[in-house]
């Protein structure tokens, strides 16, 4: 079992456990705020998406975000900087309608963009510094694999919350 | 740092005209870059530096542990105890079933010991039965979960810890790819190995790291 392995049983574990945690869901439950300041799913679910997008793209590939290479800021009518770091409960609460079709587009699309360098990234490449020098502030001297470690434990963490928004409304 | 020195090196060869262009000359290049190259390819290989599976679970488990003590910082023992709505989780129940589910998963499941909670008498010590994991207990008896003390709580979580990072220095890479030989385990992931319940050790407990940052996000503010 080498790193490629370890991180594809990770990111297949988010998928099926994603797919469980919101399926059912109404559009009103997903935007169920437990407080003022709480987040509710589809923003925990377009965050890690976001997250995701932004660690791959900008900390490991090198290229344009997926986000706004491919046309989903527009299309979600929301900023191309944005991604919802720092948002308050009101911004929290405004963000713009958006379908779960879409909102699992987007994450699907991105995850492709995920599993594609898990599976082809060189060994070498793993131990390079990673070049996006904002996230040296949070993970200082972060390589490009420890950004992809990163990127199991940080969106798993929002899963985790959907999970338990779930549960508030739904009962265990 | 090889590739650059080479590279200088032959310019300067056919640079400096001082030089004389024997077939010698270029013979002794093309070995001399051939040597080079073979030596660059293997180099990763021969120093062992690349990232392997042990590096990525080591990251990642240490940034489970530092989110950890940053979400459980300056809370109250009333806090730790606070249900949203009177019924969900607390942080408290989501801290034991953390630590709880990763020692089951790494004793039963992948080193094949007895559990940490029973063999080293955290069982006795928080007054919980050995065999309870959390798994399926109900908002009554998550609000009866005995009162136990965050120094305790972290305490068994260290524990834990400390014998899974040791199983990620020094388990056989063969190990790995051993069957899990927990059968409950495997009923409900078919075939997985050992290497994948030490996967899975991360994503579970990071789910329940995730809800203990809501719930603080609840009780504080974001």
């Amino acid at each position: 079992m080498d790193f490629r392995e370890i991180l594809k049983l990770q990111f297949d574990e988010y998928e099926s456990e994603i797919e469980r945690l919101v399926d059912g869901l109404t559009d009103e439950e997903r935007r169920f705020m437990p407080s003022k300041e709480s987040h509710h799913i589809d923003f925990a679910l377009w965050h890690a998406s976001r997250a995701e997008d932004i660690l791959l793209n900008y900390g490991v590939r090198e290229e344009e975000q997926f986000w706004i290479r491919g046309g989903w800021a527009e299309k979600f009518g929301i900023p191309p900087t944005d991604t919802g770091l720092g948002y308050t409960g009101q911004q929290v609460k405004e963000m713009p309608a958006v379908s779960l079709d879409d909102l699992l587009a987007y994450y699907k699309a991105v995850r492709a963009e995920t599993l594609e360098c898990v599976r082809t990234i060189e060994p070498d490449e793993m131990d390079k510094r990673c070049p996006f020098e904002r996230l040296h502030h949070q993970l200082p001297d972060v390589t490009k694999g420890g950004v992809l470690a990163h990127m199991v434990v940080e969106p798993v963490q929002h899963l985790g919350q959907i999970g338990y928004i779930r549960g508030i409304i739904r009962g265990m | 740092m090889l590739l650059k020195l080479h590279d200088e090196f032959t310019v300067s060869i056919f640079l400096q005209t001082r030089i004389p262009l024997y077939p010698i000359t270029y013979i002794f290049c093309i070995m001399l870059w051939i040597l080079l190259d073979v030596r660059k390819r293997l180099m990763p290989r021969l120093k062992g530096a690349s990232m392997d599976f042990r590096e990525i679970l080591k990251l990642q488990f240490d940034e489970y542990q530092s989110e950890t003590e940053r979400y459980l910082d300056g809370l109250s023992d009333k806090e730790r105890r606070f249900m949203p709505f009177e019924k969900y989780n607390h942080i408290d129940f989501l801290l034991w079933h953390a630590s709880r589910a990763e020692d089951a998963l790494l004793n039963s499941s992948v080193r094949e010991k007895e559990q940490l909670w029973i063999r080293g008498g955290w069982s006795k010590k928080f007054g919980i039965p050995p065999a309870d994991t959390g798994l399926g207990y109900t908002g009554q008896q998550v609000k009866d979960m005995p009162a136990v003390s965050l120094d305790d709580l972290l305490a068994y979580q260290k524990a834990v810890r400390a014998e899974t990072l040791e199983c990620v220095r020094t388990i056989e890479p063969d190990e790995m790819d051993k069957r899990c030989p927990n059968e409950r385990v495997q009923r409900r992931r078919p075939g997985v190995t050992k290497g994948g319940i030490l996967a899975h050790m991360v994503v579970e407990p990071s789910q329940h790291l995730g809800q203990i940052g809501y719930i603080r996000g609840i009780i504080r503010g974001m």
